[in-house]
């Protein structure tokens, strides 16, 4: 809930990045880019799937997907049981690391491995989500977008666009660049918070995909005012997106009532919710963020002088309905 | 109060303590993957082969000097003195609890999904197969008869006796388990639980209740030697549950404080009068009859990752997240104000 209680010190989190992507996107590469590029780092990787990773002194460690829900009957309330272990392991060493990185299968939904650190209160106190990083091919993509499921099977190349915070289009060099464009209008109509790079050989400015946390949370959102009201997003994607903006500062209760009936209600069909908002009675901005229904806020610089307390909150689903979005929200300003 | 006896270094977090059943021998395994032997004044005995990324288990059997220690390299070895090591099971995954059964006859194990069981000097080890998820603990019936497994979806009991690999029994329930404590009588078993709830059941019946509320995960939880109490750690108190009577159902539990960074393993004294728990602020003890607040506190300041007393006696032994291994003696309350929290007023 967004309270000022206990705002936890990001500074004091390791820091960790969530590589997914389809097999042969281009994950492994990038993760050796990473290795070897950063080296003098304390890396931990975590891998779920044979990788060739090519250094000796990273320490890596397997792990065997093993996904449970908690007893709550909330379907979004899914974790990582092997990451909580691995990873609660980690931390209590001697040596701390500087970053740690797991490396997903690429057919793994990423909800289970980002709602892990909501949780589990040992992970979310010792380690923060920095970004969740999905690396795609150019050239095969659209195909995996496109396949049609059955009702009730997820397309696992859709949810792992729609929770992306940084989305690498690899292998560039395969398609044209009239393609590329399409290609990236399609990505940002289901995802439009994510940054997205292109590269080659997953050769990304590393400094755009490590660390980024909530610098990127707050610079994702300085969206470009156009699609704030843009209404002409195509509708045939069955993941879209709504941001909405509105000025004037947020009563707490009202939002966390809202919130919470919100994401409970709709958790399955929202996939993430970033946002900023003013709070009454508070000189900071608040920095916000779900996955599902499990959101959690910071606390971030005040807002400056010559700067409108203005609260813009971005959701990514299905089935969103931008009318009564609005509606909602506005509701809860003070 | 308490008196530190000694101190030594185990370089890294270390994961369990735990004295033989005569207080002769205790062990001590650390995520350096040190494991050390030592008397009862700390004397180092024996320095046991590495397990490479961490020791994670140990235990001793009840009824011989013989020690089994796991580690995240999938090994399990046992040490017997003056110095006898073997390695008994080798697995890819890597063990998360060993278990001697109460008559010494088993040796229990939990490689990831799957459960092994040794008996005696037997030169395999049977396997079962994978379970729905990583065996996260093991405890014995009192009998000897059946090891409980925990794991996702409620605790499952093998018979090691019986030629089947199915278990003989599943209290079923949706939840991912992650300590198992079988009460001292044999009456009930205990399950602490990642979605931070204790869940109890009678054996064999099945008969359940559930509490909840609490703010952590819950990995820290022991049975009282009497069986009437159920003790369960939290962030900042150790709860305690009355089992007398018609049991805890629909009860407050009484709530012992002194600390506010977690507790990491709690333990009743082998007289039962005093409570221990390792908590990030120190080893606190208390005379739970009596007050909320502790009686003494073994290395303030220091957190304890782990802790257990030595059998017949008052000795404690602690290991801190820093690597150190203290020895300490509690010398009762002689000299201290008595706790206003249970004084009688006129």
């Amino acid at each position: 809930m967004p309270t000022d209680d206990d705002p936890t010190d990001l500074e004091t989190r390791v820091p960790v990045t969530v590589l997914t992507g389809f097999l042969g996107a281009g994950k492994t590469t990038l993760l050796n880019r990473i290795l070897t590029e950063q080296h003098g780092r304390r890396i931990a990787v975590i891998e779920n799937e044979f990788g060739e990773i090519g250094i000796d002194d990273a320490l890596v460690i397997e792990a065997d997907e093993e996904i449970f829900e908690m007893n709550n009957g909330c379907i979004c309330c899914t974790v990582r049981g092997d990451l909580i272990r691995i990873l609660g392991n980690l931390m209590k060493r001697r040596d701390r690391f500087d970053a740690i990185i797991i490396e997903t299968t690429g057919l793994a939904d990423p909800a289970p491995v980002a709602q892990t650190f909501f949780v589990d209160e040992e992970v979310a106190s010792q380690l923060s989500l920095d970004a969740i990083i999905t690396v795609i091919d150019a050239r095969h993509v659209l195909t995996h977008l496109d396949e049609t499921r059955p009702e009730g099977i997820e397309n696992e190349a859709l949810e792992q666009i729609a929770f992306a915070d940084r989305i690498i289009v690899n292998k560039t060099d395969l398609v044209d660049s009239d393609a590329l464009d399409e290609l990236e209008q399609r990505l940002r109509a289901i995802n439009p918070l994510a940054g997205m790079m292109r590269a080659q050989h997953a050769n990304v400015d590393l400094d755009q995909v490590l660390g980024i946390g909530g610098f990127d949370l707050a610079r994702a959102l300085d969206l470009d005012p156009a699609f704030l009201t843009s209404t002409d997003h195509q509708h045939d994607l069955s993941v879209t997106s709504v941001a909405i903006e509105l000025p004037g500062e947020v009563d707490l209760k009202r939002l966390n009532d809202w919130l919470g009936t919100f994401l409970s209600t709709q958790a399955v069909d929202v996939f993430r919710t970033k946002g900023i908002l003013a709070i009454r009675g508070d000189d900071r901005r608040h920095v916000f963020q779900a996955v599902h229904m499990l959101f959690d806020s910071q606390a971030d610089r005040p807002w400056r002088a010559d700067e409108d307390r203005t609260n813009r909150l971005v959701f990514i689903g299905r089935n969103l309905d931008r009318a009564e979005l609005e509606r909602s929200f506005a509701a809860c300003i003070a | 109060m308490v008196d530190i006896l000694w101190a030594q270094e185990l370089d890294d977090y270390v994961t369990a303590v735990a004295w033989d059943a005569t207080g002769d021998h205790a062990a001590a395994a650390s995520l350096s993957g040190r494991v050390r032997v030592i008397g009862c004044t700390g004397t180092p005995v024996a320095e046991l082969p590495a397990h490479p990324l961490g020791a994670t288990a140990l235990a001793w059997s009840p009824r011989a000097p013989r020690l089994a220690v796991a580690g995240q390299d999938g090994r399990v070895r046992t040490w017997e003195p003056p110095g006898h090591t073997q390695v008994v099971w080798e697995q890819p995954d890597w063990i998360g609890a060993v278990a001697w059964s109460p008559n010494g006859a088993w040796l229990a194990m939990g490689a990831g999904r799957i459960l092994g069981v040794r008996h005696g000097d037997a030169e395999t080890v049977r396997t079962y197969p994978r379970l729905p998820s990583t065996v996260t603990d093991l405890a014995w019936s009192f009998d000897s008869r059946r090891v409980g497994v925990a794991c996702y979806g409620g605790p499952r009991w093998f018979e090691p006796g019986r030629e089947a690999d199915a278990a003989v029994a599943h209290f079923d329930w949706k939840g991912s388990l992650l300590r198992l404590v079988v009460a001292p009588s044999g009456k009930w078993v205990a399950a602490g639980n990642q979605d931070r709830s204790v869940h109890v059941w009678r054996l064999w019946s099945g008969d359940d209740m559930q509490m909840t509320g609490y703010p952590n995960k819950i990995t820290a939880l022991a049975w009282s030697p009497s069986s009437r109490y159920l003790a369960v750690g939290s962030i900042a108190d150790v709860t305690l549950w009355d089992f007398a009577g018609r049991g805890p159902r629909g009860t407050t539990p009484k709530a012992l404080t002194g600390f506010e960074h977690g507790t990491r393993a709690v333990t009743f004294s082998p007289d039962g009068d005093l409570l221990a728990a390792a908590t990030g602020d120190g080893v606190l003890v208390w005379e739970h009859r009596r007050g909320s607040e502790p009686v003494a506190v073994v290395a303030p300041g220091f957190a304890a990752s782990t802790v257990a007393w030595r059998p017949g006696s008052r000795d404690l032994l602690v290991g801190t997240d820093t690597g150190q291994l203290l020895g300490a003696r509690f010398d009762g309350t002689q000299g201290r104000p008595a706790d206003p929290g249970t004084q009688a007023t006129a």
